[in-house]
């Protein structure tokens, strides 16, 4: 089945990101076909060079690292999102491919599953 | 509240015409009303909704800081009012607070704990926790209180207290997987 994992949540906020990575790899492990699309402040989880110990995390961009290893390799940003932020694709850490709202809204209806945090 | 695509939002009003005849009295309260407003897909004929669909809920809000525990449960009413079937609630991130014994709500605001197990008690509902959420949130089954040497076990017994893997499982068995985030 196709699970898309919606994450707009930024990375230290609480648990809310690190959980919702948590699940996503389990995802993997039961040999679904897993996509993450990050959005909103979800976009912010994508950048290099974060340092979570000194907020008394696990850093994030290191548990998406984690990802390419369960085979879960299509991964999405939303350009809105990257731009209202000034973010640009060299600031993040892991490939991704950037989405309009219409390729967002063609992603998610070929999903079966839509999880978001 | 954010629906799979293809969704409850999307259900013919045939569906809740159908279903609803078997259970007028519990129907006419419960029956969500944005369900019953929707008209059916262009070329899509009634027929393939006509069908009872399972339905998991992933629930991530505090019970007591966040409405994400309440909306879940009025959903659940609705969605079983409806004809249709809950699969398993899985409590996850924030949302495992809901299974702690020792919550005391204020008299004038509802206890959604004991709603949410009289809810499952009536319709043989799995409710679950998430193990590793609970953990760290100190919401601890007898098992993980005796391994990890803790003072005392509180999670209602109600609930199972299980890995991230029956979320996913749920997932996958589910005709429709609905998250109320926190």
């Amino acid at each position: 089945m196709r699970f898309l994992y919606l994450l707009r949540r930024p990375p230290y906020s609480g648990s809310l990101a690190a959980e919702a990575i948590d699940s996503i790899l389990v995802a993997g492990v039961f040999d679904q076909r897993v996509s993450v699309l990050f959005k909103d402040d979800g976009v912010l989880q994508l950048l290099k060079d974060q340092q979570g110990q000194l907020l008394g995390h696990r850093s994030v961009n290191k548990m998406l690292a984690a990802l390419p290893e369960y085979e879960i390799e299509e991964l999405f940003v939303c350009a809105r999102s990257l731009a209202e932020r000034a973010l640009s694709l060299d600031q993040l850490s892991l490939p991704v491919q950037v989405l309009d709202e219409v390729g967002q809204q063609t992603l998610i209806a070929a999903q079966n599953v839509v999880m978001n945090d | 509240m954010i629906a799979s695509p293809g969704g409850v939002a999307e259900w013919p009003k045939a569906l809740v015409l159908k279903t609803s005849e078997g259970r007028p009295s519990e129907s006419s309260n419960l029956s969500p009303s944005a369900i019953s407003m929707q008209s059916s897909p262009p070329g899509v004929s009634y027929d393939c909704y006509r069908r009872i669909m399972m339905f998991c809920l992933n629930v991530h809000g505090d019970p007591a800081s966040s409405q994400s525990v309440h909306s879940a449960l009025q959903f659940a009413k609705a969605t079983v009012a409806s004809g249709h079937e809950i699969y398993r609630v899985f409590f996850y991130h924030d949302g495992v607070r809901i299974a702690d014994c020792n919550q005391v709500p204020p008299q004038d605001e509802s206890n959604l704990l004991q709603q949410w197990i009289e809810f499952a008690e009536e319709h043989s509902l799995e409710l679950t926790v998430c193990i590793a959420a609970a953990l760290k949130r100190g919401v601890l089954n007898e098992d993980e209180r005796a391994r990890y040497e803790r003072v005392a076990a509180n999670v209602y017994p109600a609930f199972s207290v299980v890995g991230l893997g029956q979320q996913i499982e749920a997932a996958i068995s589910c005709d429709r997987t609905i998250t109320f985030p926190g």
